[in-house]
């Protein structure tokens, strides 16, 4: 086995396998990413990494098997595809979005994160999905207990709503980001009109997300 | 008209020379033969074409019909011409003209009459422009009568009612509306009504029909009158009275001799009643509910007076049953049940029998939580029987203390009005004089050999005493509240006492005490004084007070008052904030209970069996459902589903986790 396939390189504590801060720092060193790269977040995803900065030797392996990487530019190669994707493929945004959740808590059994921290994330994931595809507005068309999103010709959320929300959150937010709002706001970035005209109080959005609408709709107009 | 006139009957007095002469010919030839007219067929014949047929007859023969429709509308006298118009009116009848040359002239005028008199609508006031509509529309069936024919005045009568009323339609309909309910006239509420039916029928190319565009106006007048008189915080203490006058004047027009026919079942005016009330209502939240508790409590502590059982139980039936048609079912409960509670503890209701028969109608009615409150009648019950045993072995030993003492025991989870004495900042509510003490754990003493389990504590501040005091211009009986009774033992020790004396004898917290001091020597019955005397009815730490040795007073038995104010705007925060828990509670169970059944379930089912779930007690908002829904997801009772994986579904189902 390749040794840059094992954890050994970058492991510093001699009784773990598993990598921590430091090792994550030479590693995106060799990588050529930086730490602080939206990348990194889908790089965790793939590698099943329970938290920042750390990474299990199982993950590890069975990460880079998948991505059929056993070698630096290899990785390299991987880390760049998984850029593209991450801001094109909404189903592969998603998976990334939702893992990056318990990847955020800093504390085993939280059932909500802090804030600041969500916020931290947000930024990070937000524009990187606004980059390509992957957000882009869309109009769901029901079908019964179906329903089917089609690329709306209409504008939708703008990348500087993002800071509205992000005020919002630390002005109104309350102690923290539940697990069923970080969800539901990808939702609702993808299918929410430009004008928040087309909202729907009643649906099953968390309340939240009714509260910012609310605070929001006088801002923009 | 007097030249046809003569001409006429002169024309009818040759057919009759014609018709004798010739009567075989008429009877036996013409008569028979189908082709031929009759002599006096070919006669009258002849005289239309020659005279009914010119334009100069016919105009003239217009407006002299014109002239005498006017003036008999304007009331002027039209004898001189009558008996010719009469002749003219039976010529054209003979003839087979009078359709054509009087019947739709005569409408003609008719019409161009009211729609005329139609365009002084919008300057005269709704109500009188109603009954001038009413006035001509019978007017027109009778004007005339001497010499039109009936269909004609019938006619006439719908031509005006179409002349007057058509384009004024919701003029009559809301501002006459508005004004009849304003002027509580009920005959006038019933003959705008019928009016607005038989404009109805008049036309069937009515974009709204007036029978629906009353019913609407009405709906919203009654709204807006709710809602004013429920947003009217200027005059609380009269709200209810008001709202109840309004109801029971609108449920006598609507009653089913006139507008809703209940053989038909044709309720639409009752239920537009209902929703005006029920949404006027949901204007304002809390206060109309605690409003109408309050009421009903005054009418079960003023009681019957003069009216019988029945007029008196109709009466709290109407008040306290058909009022609560308000969303806040929960609220009107809460502060319904302090209210009883109070009245029972202090002996202040009229009637238990009445108490009891509300209940049960509430409950049955609205909730069947109410039928709860009889708890309390049972604890009442059961304090008086245990006060008979605790007097029984008291009077086999004379050496115990005190026996006037009463108890009433009463359990924590019936009696909405007792308030945890922990709360309180004082270690202790009320340090009591030493022989009342002894009294108190005498009984409790007493207690502990009927019930070993159980724990006594006292709630002070509900209870009451009776004093003899005797001044110098008497001896009065005081009934006064137990703080007032243990301020006013005190001056029985001695005459004169600061505040903060008092305060550090009895322990009895400041909020308590300050009141009381007022009650006593700043109220109406002054039986002590203050000893510095000032201007205002604040009291202070070295604020003195004295036995007041100049009461007087006419009666002997008398009733001090404590000074309630701040104790129910206590009362009626702890009220509000009891309901919001209360709420809260009441919807996570309802979610609860729904998704435990359901497992899995769509989020707009979830709200609607969420509303109806609660409806009794109170109407949610979609709001506070939701963020039960995002509390019970966080706490793991139910999670959104995921399972249906993919960007591309909808999340809005929700799963129940066991």
């Amino acid at each position: 086995m390749n040794t840059s396939l094992d954890t050994d390189a970058y492991s510093v504590d001699p009784d773990s396998d598993n990598i921590s801060i430091d090792g994550t720092i030479k590693f995106c060193a060799d990588l050529g990413v930086d730490p602080e790269d939206v990348v990194m977040l889908a790089v965790a995803y793939e590698l099943q990494s329970p938290s920042v900065g750390e990474w299990t030797r199982k993950g590890w392996v069975d990460g880079w098997k998948k991505l059929e990487c056993d070698s630096i530019p290899r990785m390299k190669a991987a880390v760049a595809q998984l850029s593209t994707k991450l801001s094109n493929d909404t189903d592969y945004f998603r998976s990334v979005y939702d893992f990056t959740f318990n990847f955020a808590k800093t504390e085993a059994g939280q059932r909500s994160i802090a804030i600041e921290n969500a916020v931290a994330f947000w930024s990070l994931l937000l524009p990187a999905g606004q980059k390509g595809r992957a957000l882009q507005h869309v109009d769901a068309k029901y079908d019964g207990d179906e329903v089917i999103y089609t690329p709306s010709r209409e504008p939708g959320w703008k990348p500087e709503y993002n800071d509205l929300w992000f005020q919002f959150m630390t002005e109104k937010g309350g102690k923290g980001v539940s697990k069923d709002t970080w969800q539901m706001f990808f939702d609702f970035i993808r299918t929410i009109d430009d004008k928040f005209e087309k909202y729907d109080m009643n649906a099953a959005w968390p309340s939240t997300i009714d509260e910012f609408l609310e605070w929001a709709k006088e801002r923009i107009n | 008209m007097t030249k046809l006139n003569d001409r006429w009957s002169w024309w009818l007095r040759r057919i009759r020379v014609l018709r004798s002469a010739l009567v075989y010919l008429d009877v036996a030839y013409l008569a028979t033969n189908e082709d031929k007219l009759t002599i006096q067929d070919a006669a009258f014949h002849r005289f239309e074409d020659t005279v009914v047929a010119s334009t100069t007859v016919t105009l003239k023969l217009e407006a002299a019909l014109k002239r005498w429709s006017e003036q008999r509308r304007a009331g002027e006298n039209t004898e001189d011409y009558d008996d010719q118009l009469r002749l003219v009116v039976d010529c054209m009848s003979t003839l087979g003209c009078y359709d054509d040359q009087v019947h739709q002239p005569y409408l003609r005028f008719t019409s161009d009459h009211y729609t005329k008199k139609s365009q002084m609508a919008p300057e005269t006031n709704a109500k009188d422009y109603l009954l001038m509509c009413i006035q001509d529309i019978s007017d027109e069936e009778r004007r005339g009568a001497d010499i039109l024919r009936e269909e004609t005045r019938r006619d006439a009568s719908v031509t005006a009612l179409s002349g007057l009323a058509m384009e004024h339609m919701d003029y009559l309909a809301k501002d006459g509306l508005a004004e009849i309910i304003t002027s509580r006239n009920k005959t006038l509420f019933h003959q705008l009504y019928n009016l607005i039916g038989r404009l109805t029928s008049v036309s069937t190319t009515w974009k709204t029909s007036p029978s629906d565009a009353l019913l609407a106006h009405y709906r919203n007048d009654v709204f807006e009158r709710v809602k004013g008189t429920i947003l009217d915080t200027a005059n609380e203490s009269s709200m209810v009275e008001n709202l109840l006058e309004l109801k029971e004047f609108l449920d006598e027009c609507l009653s089913a001799d006139y507008i809703d026919d209940a053989q038909q079942n044709d309720r639409k005016f009752t239920h537009a009643t209902s929703e005006a009330f029920e949404r006027g209502f949901s204007t304002r939240k809390i206060k109309p509910a605690e409003l109408i508790a309050k009421h009903v409590d005054s009418l079960m502590r003023r009681g019957q007076k003069a009216a019988s059982d029945q007029e008196f139980f109709a009466q709290l039936k109407r008040d306290a049953v058909y009022l609560p048609t308000i969303p806040d079912k929960d609220v009107f409960r809460a502060f319904y049940t302090r209210a009883l509670a109070k009245r029972l503890l202090l002996g202040r209701s009229a009637s238990d029998d009445f108490e009891k028969q509300v209940l049960a109608e509430l409950s049955k009615s609205y909730d069947a939580a109410f039928s709860d409150m009889t708890q309390m009648f049972n604890d009442l019950a059961i304090s008086k029987d245990l006060m008979e045993t605790y007097r029984n072995t008291k009077d086999q030993e004379p050496a115990r203390p005190d026996p006037s003492l009463t108890v009433m025991v009463l359990q924590h989870s019936v009696w909405p009005v007792i308030r945890k004495v922990s709360k309180l900042d004082a270690p202790v509510e009320l340090r009591l004089p030493s022989q009342m003490e002894h009294a108190l754990n005498d009984f409790i003493a007493f207690y502990k050999t009927q019930h070993s389990n159980r724990k006594l504590t006292w709630a002070h501040y509900l209870g009451t005493a009776t004093l003899v005091a005797r001044f110098p211009s008497g001896k009065k009986e005081l009934s006064v509240s137990l703080y007032q009774a243990a301020v006013l033992l005190l001056f029985s020790e001695r005459d004169d006492w600061s505040t903060e004396e008092i305060h550090g004898r009895l322990g009895l917290a400041l909020p308590d005490l300050t009141p009381t001091l007022q009650s006593l020597a700043l109220g109406r019955k002054l039986v002590l004084r203050r000893t510095q005397p000032r201007q205002g009815k604040d009291v202070r730490m070295d604020d003195r007070f004295s036995f007041n040795e100049d009461f007087t007073d006419t009666k002997v038995k008398l009733h001090i008052n404590t000074i309630q104010q701040n104790d129910t705007m206590e009362e009626t925060q702890q009220a509000v904030k009891v309901i919001d828990q209360y709420r809260e509670a009441s919807l996570d169970a309802a979610i609860v209970r729904i998704m435990k059944a359901a497992k899995t379930m769509k989020h707009q089912q979830l709200v609607n069996e969420t509303i109806d779930a609660v409806s009794k007690h109170f109407r949610p908002e979609v709001k506070a459902i939701k963020e039960r829904i995002d509390s019970l997801i966080e706490r793991e009772f139910l999670q959104r589903n995921e399972d249906t994986g993919g960007s591309n579904k909808l999340r809005d189902t929700y799963s129940y986790l066991a």
